[in-house]
């Protein structure tokens, strides 16, 4: 190299350094109260308010640190008192609930919290858009309030209303919201741990502590949320210390590089969210039980655990309801027998193969399921390459179509109403965490009433598990509601409008140099409010 | 010129059109983003109820009048999935990408035609099969890799730049520290686009460079002995620069609408960036009008180019006139 470009390149170089001097300012090393704290954030989430933000992570998560509810749900899955004391009352048959309302409370600008914004609340909700919390409020009857004292009439009996309803409808100001025609054009405000402090879209939110939180200062003053939306980038963030963690959940590929990096800790908890492949009843040869079912004898689910998820997932069991939750069925195992399938096959008449010993269709003509999948999703997508692998094996052709997300929910759920019909053989999908969890999970997820069941992605029709599914809705026992949750589970993995494959525990990589006050709360990340709350 | 000004018009209009229609033939539902995760569990009367709250139940007639008339009065509305004011979402993110993509077409323009000139002009020689070598594999490497190798490297082991954003979030800095801060913020996207960038610049130029030496009045420049300088700068380089100057233009057009790949990657808040999560959340109000403003900034850039043309070039005069 001659001289000249020598110091050119040298130049250069200098440059590159003089501007590179100026470090970014991060959190006082492993305190559990810290100044700031830099969390990475997946996607703009809007304004978030309980009117605005978009998605369950990281929208709803970061509502949870501006809004509070009367019930929360705590680190171990469980709704207990959180803005009222722990003497609430719940009447025998499940329609009455009476709460008092925590004294001290504040709103972050100051007003205080009283039981007219909770009944306020209610109210509001039904003249909104929001289905979630139309769904909750649409169920109250009347409310009555005495001082601090909240009652609940509800119209039906609804044994969870605390964990499906008061532990998820977060309390929105009275003095704000009142008069306001469109609730998406009111700014964050509310009574949670953190207050929105400034949004830039697409660039930033700032949360900062709200002082008066009536559990305590939070232990971090400042949350920096930039919005990185490369996942790449922002597992280099974390690992270069740039964002102490990130909203969501890692995937299992990424646990090895985390647990070699330096000051990161993995946080694994059991997780809520599933992974589902939808058969579309409605379309032949999917329209007939016995080869859904035949489908589900040929995946291996223990090898799809082992290879995609990396042993960091439940396996699904036909009956949808996870275990360990209150309408668990047990002894809906699904099981791998791929002779079995094959056998189902034959007896349904699909014998006859092509050059390649795929199975024809009945009518002798090829026959090519198409396997929806979303594009940005790897975890679904290697799920779905094993599927049309393992189905393969057994004589069935899929061919894995992988289309932009948006794309996907266009043909499976075409605006976002069951009752627009669909148009797919099969798809990837999954749930979150709250859907999951909620009582009588499995009724919105099948029934054919499309209001009722407005999960039913599967077109699935079935006269004796709508019967079941209205007896269901129309119990006043809950005893008698579980048990015949029980048989309506029973009935659908007997027809098996989807498989449920697996739910991937949520697991959660944090630098713990930089703040050490991480919580783990199961189904949830370690970016949850308990992290950020004092002792 | 009446002729092209007409040209022009019936483009604008074209655009306009489609800029309407194109975010509609998309597959998917703008009603996720504006209600959010739980759009599933509305009843049939309440979705009604926003759709009409949003005239998304008006016919595409109504809506395409309303939309012509926005144009006019400047009143673009608010961003579905934002909910803030279209007008700022845009205007706030162009002086970004005017920053990224202007630096980048200024460092690709002067780099590529330098390096296309000097490998033209030692053609034949090992530097040159070395320069061609190297911008050929330049070249063909895809930005987004390019970006994910400056990172890992500049940004996560070195730790010398921000791999993400066009500013610190987590400081605020003012004066010369908020510019020192913003071009930390800009040094990896920037390199990345420029060398993306370079390779037309570099091909142009090496053409266009020698295909001028074999003319007839460089020989004659030559056997009348004027230095070899002078034949370089001013009967070589000033002629061969004419196409270069219509890849510089084409490109100017480009600054404007960012680049989605890059923004994306360094999460810089650019336009490509904004109308890139418009699209992914069918906000079609935002891309509506976010990629109007880059249309018609596209088409300026044309017309910009074919008058700077004619003065640069008079023989295009003529030949326009044609």
């Amino acid at each position: 190299m001659r001289t000249r470009e020598k110091r050119i390149a040298a130049l250069l170089m200098a440059s590159m350094i003089a501007t590179a001097t100026i470090s970014p300012v991060q959190a006082m090393a492993g305190e559990n109260e810290v100044e700031m704290l830099t969390i990475g954030m997946s996607k703009d989430q809007s304004t978030i308010t309980p009117f605005t933000y978009i998605n369950g992570t990281p929208g709803f998560d970061v509502m949870r640190f501006i809004y509070d509810s009367l019930f929360t749900i705590n680190e171990e899955n469980e709704a207990v008192p959180w803005m009222v004391s722990d003497d609430y009352e719940v009447s025998e048959d499940y329609k009455t609930y009476k709460v008092t309302l925590l004294d001290g409370i504040k709103w972050q600008d100051g007003e205080p919290l009283t039981a007219e914004d909770v009944k306020f609340t209610f109210e509001y909700v039904l003249t909104q858009g929001n289905g979630r919390w139309i769904g909750i409020a649409s169920g109250v009857e009347s409310i009555d309030i005495d001082g601090n004292e909240i009652t609940f009439h509800l119209a039906d009996p609804k044994p969870d209303f605390i964990r499906s309803g008061l532990a998820d409808m977060r309390i929105v100001a009275k003095h704000v919201y009142e008069g306001v025609e469109d609730a998406t054009t009111v700014a964050s405000m509310g009574s949670g741990a953190y207050k929105m402090a400034d949004y830039v879209p697409d660039q930033y939110y700032t949360l900062e502590a709200f002082e008066d939180y009536f559990k305590g200062t939070p232990t971090v003053k400042t949350l920096q949320l930039p919005i990185i939306s490369n996942s790449s980038v922002m597992q280099q963030s974390l690992i270069s210390g740039e964002i102490a963690a990130y909203t969501g959940s890692i995937s299992p590929e990424l646990i090895e590089t985390y647990e070699a990096a330096q000051n990161i800790e993995l946080i694994s908890t059991e997780g809520y969210v599933s992974t589902l492949l939808l058969f579309n009843c409605e379309r032949a040869p999917l329209d007939e039980a016995d080869f859904r079912v035949a489908l589900t004898y040929a995946i291996d689910l223990d090898e799809m655990i082992e290879q995609v998820c990396l042993g960091k997932a439940d396996k699904g069991t036909a009956g949808y309801v996870k275990e360990g939750l209150a309408e668990y069925t047990e002894g809906l195992d699904y099981v791998y027998d791929p002779d079995k399938a094959a056998e189902m096959l034959d007896a349904l008449g699909y014998t006859q193969t092509d050059e390649d010993g795929m199975r024809l269709g009945k009518d002798g003509e090829k026959m090519d399921l198409e396997l929806l999948v979303q594009s940005g999703n790897t975890t679904r997508t290697r799920t779905a390459e094993l599927i049309a692998q393992h189905l393969g094996k057994v004589g069935v052709k899929v061919t894995v179509t992988s289309m932009e997300g948006g794309s996907v929910d266009d043909k499976v759920w075409p605006e976002f109403d069951v009752s627009k019909g669909r148009d797919y053989d099969m798809a990837m999908w999954g749930w979150s965490a709250p859907v999951i969890q909620k009582a009588g999970a499995i009724v919105t997820a099948c029934y054919s009433d499309f209001v009722a069941g407005g999960d039913n992605l599967s077109g699935y029709r079935s006269d004796e598990f709508d019967a079941l599914a209205a007896e269901y809705l129309a119990s006043e026992d809950v005893a008698e509601r579980v048990e015949l949750a029980h048989e309506m589970q029973t009935l659908a993995a007997s027809e098996a409008p989807f498989m449920t494959l697996f739910f991937m525990d949520t697991v959660s990589a944090v630098n713990t140099e930089q703040y050490s006050g991480w919580k783990e709360a199961k189904g949830t990340y370690a970016f949850n409010v308990f992290s950020f709350l004092p002792e | 010129m009446k002729q092209k000004k007409s040209y022009y018009i019936i483009l604008i209009a074209a655009v306009i059109t489609l800029n309407f229609f194109l975010p509609r033939c998309l597959p998917g539902s703008p009603i996720s983003q504006i209600i959010g995760e739980n759009v599933g569990g509305m009843l049939p009367e309440e979705r009604e109820r926003i759709l009409e709250t949003y005239h998304l139940n008006d016919s595409l007639p109504e809506q395409f009048i309303e939309y012509i008339k926005n144009i006019f009065t400047l009143d673009w509305g608010i961003s579905y999935s934002k909910k803030q004011p279209i007008k700022d979402l845009i205007f706030d993110a162009i002086p970004w990408t005017l920053l990224l993509c202007g630096t980048n077409l200024i460092l690709s323009t002067v780099l590529g035609t330098v390096l296309g000139t000097a490998s033209a002009m030692l053609r034949k020689k090992k530097k040159d099969l070395k320069i061609v070598g190297l911008m050929t594999i330049l070249g063909s490497m895809p930005s987004f890799w390019i970006g994910m190798v400056l990172i890992s490297f500049f940004g996560v082991k070195l730790g010398w730049f921000p791999i993400y954003g066009a500013y610190s979030v987590v400081k605020k800095y003012t004066g010369v520290a908020k510019i020192l801060d913003i071009l930390r913020h800009l040094v990896l996207p920037v390199i990345t686009m420029t060398i993306v960038s370079l390779m037309s610049f570099f091909t142009t130029s090496r053409v266009s460079v020698l295909e001028t030496i074999h003319q007839d009045y460089v020989t004659l420049a030559e056997m009348r002995g004027i230095p070899k300088k002078r034949i370089q700068v001013f009967y070589i380089m000033r002629n061969a620069l004419i196409p270069v100057f219509t890849v510089f233009m084409l490109e100017v057009g480009y600054v404007l609408s960012g680049s989605v790949v890059i923004e994306s990657l360094f999460s810089y808040p650019g336009i490509g960036y904004l109308l890139y999560n418009a699209v992914l959340s069918r906000d079609y109000p935002l891309m509506q009008y976010g990629f109007l403003i880059t249309s018609v900034m596209v088409i300026l850039a044309s017309w910009l180019t074919d008058v700077l043309y004619c003065k640069i070039d008079p023989r295009m005069v003529s030949m326009l006139e044609k």
